[in-house]
């Protein structure tokens, strides 16, 4: 049996208690938003009168790189900004005071263009809050000035990445009821709202409804770090989770590196800027990474992209050539850019699986699910799912090859969803927007906080009925 | 307050999120426009909805609590001239809905800021419609048609406005529901009025009084004046004609419409601000204690058989 072992688990009487509750409700249908008009947008699943009543729920997802932020129900985030604060030095000596300094800083972009004048810092580092008077100064920029809202009067659903310690989460719902006096908390696991996402997303777009067993694997590429994190009935199998040291801002480094040998007429001041636009805008996954040479050889008119740009008043013009596919390709063959790390993503995911209980595995190879930013790239799904399927389809030739057994063929799914860069807020919106009755009975409340104090938030509720987040 | 502050100090008048996706339907072509649903809310539990019913109509909808109270101070055409053309049939749930044809929006990008800026700024239009009533009154020193005003623009708390040809009183009944706020506030308020009076730089500043007790302007009134419970204090601010003069109306009416929110968002920095001291001390008081702890921490310890184990590390 499968022995949830993780920081998020909950004590295993939930699960008991929690299977008894009533049948399923049926899955919610999002609302997909084509590119284009395509007619009036199925109905809310949110009544009216529901809504009416209460505030919709504010759901942050704080990255490392960008924070998601917007109102539950909602498909789409409201904002996404970059997860960065600029605060001037004497903003710490309070001798130097002559007015309202605690005020005097900026938040996500509008810190970003006043570099010059403030000491623009990253409050999370690799997922986990590193520093938190700069965290609490931007959730507060975040409520009033982004969502505008009154904390007391809305539910907050946050998230944190798998591994969290019970002590930031502890601080964290101290910040948010000490400070804000939200009038409710819930703390949800990042691969666990992922996951449901993209169930949602995938059943909406065959017609049927979601299943309501969260079972899969989830591959979360951020700007940091890559984590593997299995999940199995909605527990995140803690002993199992793997990390990749490659993530959106290697990728980055990696096509600057490749760009600046070649192109003398590449900015030195904010290559790294450069490059990252020219990742988001060109880059791609590729079947096979020596046929793709080829075809930039035999044709380099149609493959190689001018990419032009401004720095200070100065226009200069760069070619966009291999890196449109070798910058994502690190994923799959690592040593191209670090002959020190060899273990591509694929032989990872494997990995994690076959660690992971053996009677969750063909759940968890079914099911493998992306988020975060660096999944983004054209194919990298099929690419995944290709690698995986023959790391897989190898091993059991290799067991029919032993034992004259023909094993039951094991199902590869990758899901991309065009969602995939916001997932996890995504995840969180419909846990508090079309899930709002489930997510009422597992929210943390105020009277709860002083009534118990932060330890409420150590052990999470059970949550999508009979399952536990 | 030097201007260059103002982004950080002062609330802005308009939603952001509302703001944004209007734009990207109004400023896009037909062909590229994508549909959108978005439902957001704002202080003092004004809720927006964002919408498209069909490829030609962008729909803005409000709800205001005490839209029926406002629709009667002002008068009912009033929002039908404020948003010419636009009005609609109100959405089930909500108090006001506006109806945008995409297909005669402005082309150029100066009319089509304005309208975005104008549709952002609805919670501000809205429940300020009657400063904006009384402050047009003011600024050609006439009396606006009703001799009192009062907004209950929260579940608890009002605002008055007393209005007369030299002057206009807007007075505050604030509330806080938190102990650790309500002294905050109280402490802020208390500066507020005091700075005003002592310094220079704000001599011409609209003057400020905070009282427990109603302001004389209201017992003149007679009104049934309740205390919320929790109750801070009355905050009353004379706005005067020079307060108004130039194009400062639009500005004036956002910071006195916004004050709750904007005294709630000073509180809660302050707060803020508090726990960043608290930790910093913690830390340092800390660093003293480690300083303090003895050298030797492990004394060898033995069980009752006489083996030992080590401790720590």
């Amino acid at each position: 049996m499968l022995q949830p072992s993780t920081t998020s688990s909950s004590p295993p009487s939930h699960r008991i208690s929690s299977s008894a509750s009533p049948a399923f409700a049926p899955a919610p249908a999002i609302r997909l938003l084509a590119t284009k008009y395509v007619g009036p947008l199925p109905p809310l699943i949110v009544s009216p009168q529901e809504s009416m009543g209460d505030a919709p729920a504010v759901v942050i997802d704080n990255g490392t790189g960008f924070t998601k932020m917007g109102y539950a129900g909602n498909s789409e985030p409201s904002f996404i900004v970059p997860t960065v604060i600029g605060t001037k030095d004497t903003s710490n000596n309070r001798r130097e005071w002559k007015g309202i300094e605690d005020m005097d800083f900026w938040i996500g972009d509008e810190a970003n263009d006043r570099s010059g004048e403030y000491n623009v810092a990253n409050p999370i580092r690799a997922g986990q809050i590193e520093n938190w008077d700069h965290m609490e100064r931007y959730w507060q920029r975040c409520i009033y000035k982004y969502l505008r809202c009154e904390p007391e009067e809305h539910l907050f659903l946050l998230t944190e990445p798998p591994m969290n310690t019970p002590e930031n989460r502890e601080l964290t719902a101290e910040v948010m009821f000490e400070t804000f006096n939200v009038k409710g908390l819930y703390i949800a696991v990042q691969a666990v709202l992922a996951l449901r996402a993209s169930m949602v997303v995938a059943a909406a777009a065959n017609g049927t409804s979601a299943d309501r067993m969260l079972t899969g694997t989830v591959v979360d590429a951020g700007d940091g770090v890559t984590h593997i994190i299995p999940v199995a009935d909605g527990y995140v199998i803690g002993s199992c989770i793997k990390h990749i040291p490659i993530a959106g801002k290697k990728i980055t480094q990696f096509i600057q590196d490749l760009m600046r040998e070649r192109e003398p007429n590449l900015p030195r001041s904010d290559a790294m800027e450069v490059a990252r636009r020219i990742k988001e805008q060109y880059c791609y996954c590729c079947p096979d990474m020596a046929k793709e040479f080829r075809k930039y050889d035999d044709d380099p008119a149609k493959w190689i992209k001018q990419h032009v740009g401004e720095t200070r008043g100065q226009r200069w013009e760069v070619d966009v050539a291999y890196e449109r596919f070798l910058g994502p390709e690190i994923f799959f063959n690592p040593e191209i850019s670090n002959p020190d790390y060899t273990m591509s993503l694929p032989d990872m995911i494997d990995k994690t699986i076959q660690q992971s209980p053996i009677d969750t595995r063909r759940g968890l190879y079914e099911n493998i699910c992306l988020s975060g930013g660096s999944t983004m790239f054209k194919d990298f799904g099929r690419r995944l799912e290709r690698g995986i399927k023959r790391v897989v389809n190898e091993r059991l030739r290799k067991s029919e090859e032993l034992s004259g057994h023909k094993p039951a063929p094991v199902d590869v799914n990758v899901i991309s969803h065009p969602f995939q860069r916001f997932a996890v807020w995504l995840g969180g919106s419909i846990l508090a927007g079309d899930d709002r009755s489930e997510f009422d009975k597992v929210v943390h409340t105020r009277e709860q906080y002083e009534e118990i104090g932060p330890s409420i938030v150590r052990h999470n509720n059970p949550v999508f009925s009979g399952i536990t987040l | 307050m030097s201007a260059s502050l103002d982004g950080r100090i002062h609330l802005e008048p308009g939603h952001r999120a509302v703001g944004e996706s209007v734009a990207a339907r109004v400023k896009t072509a037909a062909g590229k426009r994508e549909a959108v649903k978005v439902e957001c809310s704002d202080f003092d539990g004004v809720r927006y909805k964002v919408e498209m019913p069909d490829k030609y109509t962008l729909c803005v909808s409000i709800f205001v609590r005490n839209f029926p109270e406002i629709k009667d101070l002002v008068g009912d055409k009033y929002f039908q001239e404020l948003y010419k053309g636009m009005c609609s049939t109100p959405e089930p749930g909500y108090s006001l809905t506006l109806k945008i044809p995409l297909n005669s929006s402005p082309d150029n990008n100066v009319e089509a800021d304005a309208l975005v800026r104008q549709l952002s700024c609805m919670k501000r239009d809205v429940v300020g419609a009657p400063f904006c009533v009384c402050f047009g009154a003011l600024q050609e020193s006439k009396r606006p048609p009703r001799a009192h005003y009062v907004i209950n623009y929260r579940p608890t708390e009002s605002m008055y406005i007393v209005p007369s040809t030299e002057l206009c009183v807007v007075v505050y009944a604030i509330a806080f529901e938190d102990p650790i706020e309500q002294a905050i506030a109280k402490v802020f308020l208390q500066e507020i009025e005091s700075s005003r009076k002592q310094s220079r730089d704000l001599a011409t500043a609209p003057s400020v009084t905070y009282t427990h007790e109603p302001p004389h302007e209201l017992k003149m009134l007679k009104l049934d004046v309740k205390t919320p419970p929790n109750f801070v204090g009355f905050l009353s601010l004379a706005i005067s004609k020079r307060n108004l003069e130039g194009d400062k109306l639009q500005k004036v009416i956002t910071l006195v419409e916004g004050y709750r929110s904007f005294l709630m968002y000073h509180v809660q920095g302050t707060k803020s601000q508090l726990h960043t001291r608290i930790r910093s001390r913690c830390t340092n008081w800390l660093q003293v204690l480690n300083r303090a702890m003895p050298e030797k921490l492990s004394v060898e310890k033995k069980t009752i058989t006489g083996r030992t184990f080590k401790r720590g590390v």
